[in-house]
């Protein structure tokens, strides 16, 4: 039997798997008709040089706007996607790039550059490809939430023996992932939520605020 | 050009001005807004080439490609879909499509497929509109 919690999660994915396409089609729709403006334009002789250099220009951010727009209902379906699946191979290479592009507006609102450096070879995890999007997720936005507008974050899929996504965050801010008293009370909802995630998922974090280094340490991946 | 292609997809509004713009680049485009539509024209006058979308109202694409391959082995298809059916994109290939694009494409890529399907060189006449 399936936890209604878990039903929710496959009634959002399959929504947002319909909507996401159906953007891409609209997307698809008012590029093709705006290169047919072009093409019409560019075949009538009774315009200007300068107006036809304007009217480019706008095509040209036509252009790119809708490129934004597929690039992010594609991560998004590719994100939808994940909500039905059990324990699957991915490439985390993949799922960073994929939680950073969908992060990337509450990094601009933070003023946080937010940036992937890929590994130069797939590096492959078997896990729950929710939960591992979930625990990358939770890991940005506990940064996001602590570090200084002007910082950036360079998300680093890494391979030594574990998977291990590396955070570089400028440390002249410390992550606070925590108000410790002498009881250990009133520890950051966010850290305790990660904690418990990365946990779940038979691993570790490792913050070294020195060197501005957090390491999320997950299970062992094949090579 | 003398070849004929023949596009698939019920979005009509992206349909229409795509065929209006291989129009403009002298290539002769028919259009099917749904798979039932897309199997009558294809028996009526056998198409080179089909660009096909996979999801679709009624009969699905992967039917109409299948109808293709058995009936009209000489008809090429280039499948054209939006996100959301890798798997979908794996079992047209399996079946005999040419290539699978993504979209929105671009014209000048779809066009470089289409003659590539087609084994056609890319010196064909597309100067009237760039």
């Amino acid at each position: 039997m399936i936890e209604p919690r878990a039903r929710e999660a496959l009634f959002m994915g399959k929504i947002t798997r319909t909507i996401t396409h159906e953007m891409t089609n609209i997307l698809a729709a008012i590029g093709e008709n705006s290169a047919l403006i072009e093409d019409i334009l560019s075949l009538a002789g009774d315009v200007s040089a300068p107006t036809q250099d304007r009217v480019g220009r706008a095509f040209r951010i036509i252009e790119a706007q809708i490129n934004r727009g597929v690039a992010l209902a594609t991560r998004l379906n590719s994100l939808a996607h994940s909500t039905d699946q059990a324990d699957t191979e991915m490439d985390l290479n993949d799922v960073v790039e994929q939680i950073a592009s969908l992060s990337a507006r509450l990094a601009r609102l933070k003023g946080i550059d937010l940036k992937v450096e890929a590994h130069d070879r797939p590096v492959r995890l078997k896990a729950n490809p929710l939960r591992m999007r979930m625990v990358l997720f939770d890991c940005l936005e506990l940064l996001l939430e602590y570090l200084q507008s002007g910082g950036t974050v360079v998300l680093k899929p890494g391979e030594r023996g574990k998977i291990e996504v590396k955070v570089d965050f400028a440390p002249e801010k410390p992550i606070r992932v925590a108000d410790v008293d002498v009881q250990g009370l009133l520890v950051s909802p966010q850290w305790v939520r990660l904690q418990e995630y990365v946990k779940g998922a038979g691993g570790r974090i490792e913050i070294n605020q020195t060197s501005g280094e957090l390491r999320l340490i997950l299970a062992r991946g094949k090579r | 050009m003398s070849w004929k292609v023949l596009l698939v997809d019920d979005e009509q509004d992206f349909v229409s001005s795509l065929a209006e713009r291989m129009e403009l680049r002298g290539i002769k485009v028919d259009t099917a807004f749904d798979g039932a539509e897309a199997l009558e024209k294809i028996e009526k006058g056998e198409p080179e080439l089909v660009v096909l979308d996979l999801l679709m109202p009624g009969i699905m694409g992967l039917d109409v490609l299948r109808h293709i391959t058995s009936k009209h082995p000489r008809t090429k298809v280039i499948v054209l879909t939006g996100h959301g059916a890798p798997e979908w994109e794996d079992e047209a290939l399996r079946l005999g499509a040419v290539s699978c694009l993504l979209k929105p494409v671009k014209i000048e890529k779809l066009i470089e497929s289409m003659t590539e399907a087609l084994g056609l060189s890319e010196s064909h006449d597309t100067d009237t509109a760039h």
